[in-house]
């Protein structure tokens, strides 16, 4: 989604201060209603036990309790994924697939807690994001979904928000980032 | 910085919030007279006092319900509509 990710990565960046990167393309379905948590079990995947949690599963697909009865599933590959039809809607009663077209970035290094507290009122380094808990907040004044998680055993910050607020949140990160000594830099899961 | 405490995400700013309005409880549209149902859909009473409101937090979408003083914007409680005994407080 974002196209200047390449062009405004600076040779100057230093990505152990501070990498951002733009994975709007992970794939990623939501799903909601009454029997969603049965529905999701039925095909296989691991759900969070409580709201406001998330779990990864054995094929690196970020699994999202967002309520009671709400979930979002994220994963690089679509084959991890499950697939819900809108005809199959009508013969799942309690089961309703919900289109998810989020900006989707991640924030790794040693400045990305100075990064977020510039941008979120919350204060991050407690407990709030343990324990695989999420987060449902504002990040630069709009609504987002915040999570911690280790990748190749460092910490990285997911935030999700609605795609239409992606290019914003975007040059918001990135400017922020720049002044820090960071920059934006492809996601590459091996070495992020 | 005002806070608020969403029953559902804790403690947030009260910018993470929208305003409702105030909660009342519907007549019987089958059983209410017209003069009940006039008052219930145009009138307000703005009396300061303890009021019941409605409230959103926004990034989660979670509809509430806040007990709150209009006279010292003190608010008492907050909890899920039905769910009063799980209440807390600010």
């Amino acid at each position: 989604m974002i196209a200047s990710t390449k062009k405004q990565a600076s040779t100057q960046a230093d990505k152990n201060l501070l990498a951002i990167a733009d994975v709007s393309h992970f794939k990623r379905f939501g799903v909601k209603g009454a029997k969603a948590a049965e529905w999701l079990s039925g095909q296989g995947i691991a759900l969070p036990e409580s709201n406001n949690s998330w779990l990864e599963t054995s094929s690196a697909t970020l699994v999202m309790r967002l309520g009671s009865s709400e979930f979002m599933i994220e994963s690089q590959a679509a084959e991890n994924l499950p697939t819900l039809s809108n005809s199959d809607q009508f013969a799942t009663p309690g089961v309703y697939k919900v289109p998810r077209a989020d900006a989707a970035f991640i924030i790794s290094g040693q400045q990305a807690l100075n990064l977020l507290s510039e941008l979120c009122t919350l204060d991050l380094v407690g407990e709030s994001l343990s324990e695989n808990k999420l987060l449902m907040t504002q990040i630069a004044g709009i609504s987002a979904i915040l999570l911690k998680q280790s990748i190749n055993g460092k910490d990285a910050y997911r935030i999700w928000c609605d795609g239409t607020y992606g290019h914003y949140l975007w040059e918001t990160l990135l400017e922020i980032a720049m002044e820090l000594g960071g920059g934006a830099f492809e996601f590459d899961a091996q070495a992020f | 910085m005002k806070l608020l405490k969403c029953p559902i995400n804790g403690v947030r700013p009260v910018s993470e919030f929208i305003f409702g309005g105030e909660f009342r409880e519907m007549p019987d549209p089958s059983k209410a007279t017209d003069a009940e149902w006039a008052a219930y859909v145009f009138y307000r009473d703005n009396a300061p006092g303890i009021k019941k409101e409605w409230w959103f937090h926004s990034p989660s979408g979670t509809w509430f319900i806040a007990e709150r003083n209009t006279a010292t914007d003190e608010v008492l409680t907050t909890y899920l509509l039905g769910k009063k005994q799980a209440e807390s407080t600010v």
